[in-house]
């Protein structure tokens, strides 16, 4: 659709966004053997690695006593996977589909949340069996898991923010995306999942502390295991969703200023 | 007819904006300051344009005239730079060859895909996509990944994706001329029904045989400007003298054209009035060829000398070397030959299809017509009468001059280049004029 797509064009639309999402994933492992499967093999193979790698290569033990260091950085990876996972497909969702961009009338602001969407579903698989798992272990979060759509939005809505940035202009400079793959790697190191805050100095510790996705790691933590005390401090969550709404909304303004180019230049 | 009109555009236009790369274009959208990075290609200018509901438009128009923008812009995929476009209803459009296929997924999950853009709902989707299979006729694969398809088949499902959404507007982009004869009719019998049925159909093509005979108006794009609106008809014969010429006459310009004759006199005959007679009485011993309306530069020639073919003159209903001709048509053709060595002549004409194809070929001694022996330096005219019942599409006439030992003087293949328009309907490369009745049983 070549003019900017109206709220209800949108909305009447959500439906073809869910199959879009299930397209992208069926897409993504059509042809392998275990299909959609792979989508929670790959996250608990790299989980498994990290844990063996901290817990018995490095000895890593979590200052804070309880909970153990491996459930901290089990719920901190996954809640970190969906995130990269949705900005980095998220950053294609325009150049991936050039051929809804110039063959068909479609309210193209729906591309980003595609890849994001199935970010998403993979990510409730994972919380699945993350939960099965910590229940198993005796870690049962109770109530507190009424906490988990909270956060999840938040990651959805950050991630979301960042696919209509990076989708758009990946469109007209193809170093975006390489970018930002390297860019979510620098931070994933910067967020407190393989390592904690009470490790740094106090200092140190509340610069970073300002990262928004700390404020999802410890919210996860928070919303899964019953062992941590407090969720995250009020000022990083209010520090939080303004970013997150401000990084959205000029996410998509920018995506509806450059959208009528999209079908030139693609 | 009825009411409102289907589509209506109002001096659209559209400019394309030239950018040394793609940064560039960023970079202007981006630019504070608001400034231009880029160079200015006008695609349309301003485009006014009604289609009634239930008509169905030919739109015509040399390569990079604006044709697949304009129907761009209609399918609603690019915005008109300026002016205001309203199309009424679903539109399926098949742009460029193609429609909105994920080429890693299978043609039934981009069916269904595609049927919900379009505005069905799931269920709707489902229920279609047996008549979808069923009309594409692409066998298993339908389940396959769209990547692994002939251009044909993914022509074939494209074109059955959407005309199984009951559009309201049907756009098709070329999308015809790829797949096989017999797709292509099934796909104008459908597309017969579907007008019917009170949709309205945009179409593009090259094949000016399928304008006449499926469309009710049609329009000649030139350079991004709407110069002919008319009859399909006049239309073609417009488009035909463009293709020919490269040129437009000069009241073209008007958007209404006049009854034009598809046609262009040769160059020296309209003198004298009978174009005929003028052609026979002249007695130049000049080597014309090259600058006959019809001339294919593209033409091979070949042959040890003794005779030269001169010029010819193609003559249908008194009209000049026509450019277009209806399947079905005797045309007159008159050659004019120079010897320059005493021989006993053979004269051989023979046509090709664009695939190179040998159509028909015939001289003077198959058809036991013997001609009067040649002197040096004699320019000497001869008749032919040549019906034409071929499929529609190029046809090329070859022309050739042997001397009585089979040895070729001067052979000029492709020499001459002419379509044959559609006339009736049939499969193959001829119509052999086959008639059909009920059968009377015996008493």
């Amino acid at each position: 659709m070549a003019r900017p797509a109206t709220f209800p064009e949108i909305w009447r639309s959500r439906g073809i966004v869910l199959r879009l999402a299930q397209a992208e994933l069926r897409n993504r492992y059509s042809g392998s053997a275990l299909g959609v499967l792979w989508a929670l093999i790959q996250p608990a193979m790299v989980m498994a690695v990290f844990w063996f790698v901290f817990s018995y290569g490095l000895r890593v033990t979590s200052p804070e006593g309880e909970p153990a260091f491996v459930a901290r950085l089990l719920v901190g990876l996954a809640a970190w996977f969906c995130f990269s996972e949705a900005v980095s497909n998220g950053a294609h969702a325009v150049t991936g589909s050039a051929y809804l961009v110039k063959k068909v009338a479609f309210p193209l602001e729906l591309l980003p949340l595609a890849p994001v969407i199935a970010a998403v579903m993979v990510h409730l698989g994972v919380l699945a069996c993350l939960v099965a798992g910590l229940a198993l272990g005796g870690s049962w979060g109770g109530w507190r898991l009424l906490h988990l759509p909270l956060y999840l939005a938040a990651v959805s809505l950050l991630a979301a923010g960042f696919a209509y940035w990076l989708a758009a202009l990946q469109v007209f400079q193809r170093d975006v995306a390489q970018t930002a793959t390297l860019l979510l790697q620098i931070w994933f190191w910067m967020t407190p999942i393989v390592w904690s805050f009470a490790m740094f100095p106090p200092e140190v510790a509340t610069v970073l502390g300002w990262n928004p996705m700390a404020y999802v790691v410890d919210g996860y933590r928070y919303a899964l295991l019953p062992e941590v005390a407090a969720p995250p401090a009020l000022h990083h969550a209010l520090s939080f969703w303004l970013t997150a709404c401000l990084l959205f909304a000029s996410g998509v303004a920018m995506f509806r200023r450059l959208r009528a180019d999209f079908a030139d230049v693609l | 007819m009825s009411d409102a009109p289907a589509i209506r555009l109002e001096g659209v236009s559209k400019k394309y904006r030239l950018f040394a790369s793609p940064g560039q274009r960023l970079r202007e959208a981006l630019d504070p300051w608001r400034r231009s990075f880029h160079e200015d290609f006008w695609a349309l200018h301003d485009i006014s344009l009604e289609v009634p509901r239930g008509r169905t438009l030919g739109v015509l128009g040399l390569n990079g005239s604006g044709k697949s923008t304009l129907l761009q812009i209609i399918a609603d995929v690019m915005e008109p730079t300026t002016g205001t476009v309203e199309v009424k209803g679903r539109v399926a459009a098949l742009l460029e060859l193609g429609a909105g296929f994920n080429r890693d997924l299978s043609g039934r999950e981009n069916v269904i895909t595609n049927s919900r853009i379009l505005g069905l709902t799931h269920r709707e989707a489902l229920e279609r996509l047996d008549a979808v299979q069923e009309f594409a006729e692409i066998g298993r694969f339908f389940d396959q990944p769209v990547k692994t398809y002939s251009s044909g088949m993914f022509t074939r499902l494209a074109f059955a994706m959407a005309i199984c959404v009951d559009p309201d507007v049907l756009i098709i982009d070329e999308a015809l001329s790829v797949g096989d004869t017999r797709f292509r009719e099934k796909c104008y019998r459908r597309l017969k029904s579907l007008q019917e049925g009170g949709c309205t159909v945009l179409f593009v093509t090259h094949d000016r045989g399928s304008i006449t005979q499926l469309c009710d108006d049609a329009i000649l794009l030139h350079q991004g400007r709407l110069v002919a609106q008319g009859s399909p008809r006049e239309v073609s014969g417009l488009y035909t003298e463009l293709l020919t010429t490269g040129r437009l006459p000069d009241d073209a310009a008007a958007v209404s054209v006049p009854t034009p004759a598809p046609a262009q006199a040769a160059p020296d005959a309209d003198a004298g009035g009978d174009p005929v007679a003028a052609f026979l009485a002249d007695p130049s011993p000049e080597d014309r060829l090259a600058r006959h309306p019809l001339y294919n530069a593209n033409e091979a020639r070949f042959g040890h000398g003794g005779a030269v073919v001169l010029d010819a003159l193609l003559v249908l209903d008194g009209v000049a070397n026509p450019a277009a001709i209806p399947s079905g048509a005797v045309l007159d053709i008159h050659l004019r030959l120079r010897f320059d060595a005493a021989m006993d002549p053979i004269l051989g004409v023979s046509l090709h299809n664009e695939q190179g194809v040998l159509l028909y070929g015939v001289n003077n001694a198959y058809l036991s017509q013997e001609l009067r022996p040649a002197v040096p330096g004699e320019v000497r005219c001869l008749s032919l009468r040549a019906p034409l019942p071929l499929a529609p599409g190029p046809v090329f006439i070859e022309l050739a001059v042997a001397s009585e030992r089979h040895r070729v003087c001067d052979q000029r293949s492709r020499v001459l280049a002419l379509e044959i328009l559609r006339g009736g309907m049939f499969l193959g490369l001829a119509d052999l004029g086959f008639t059909m009745q009920e059968a009377t049983s015996p008493p």
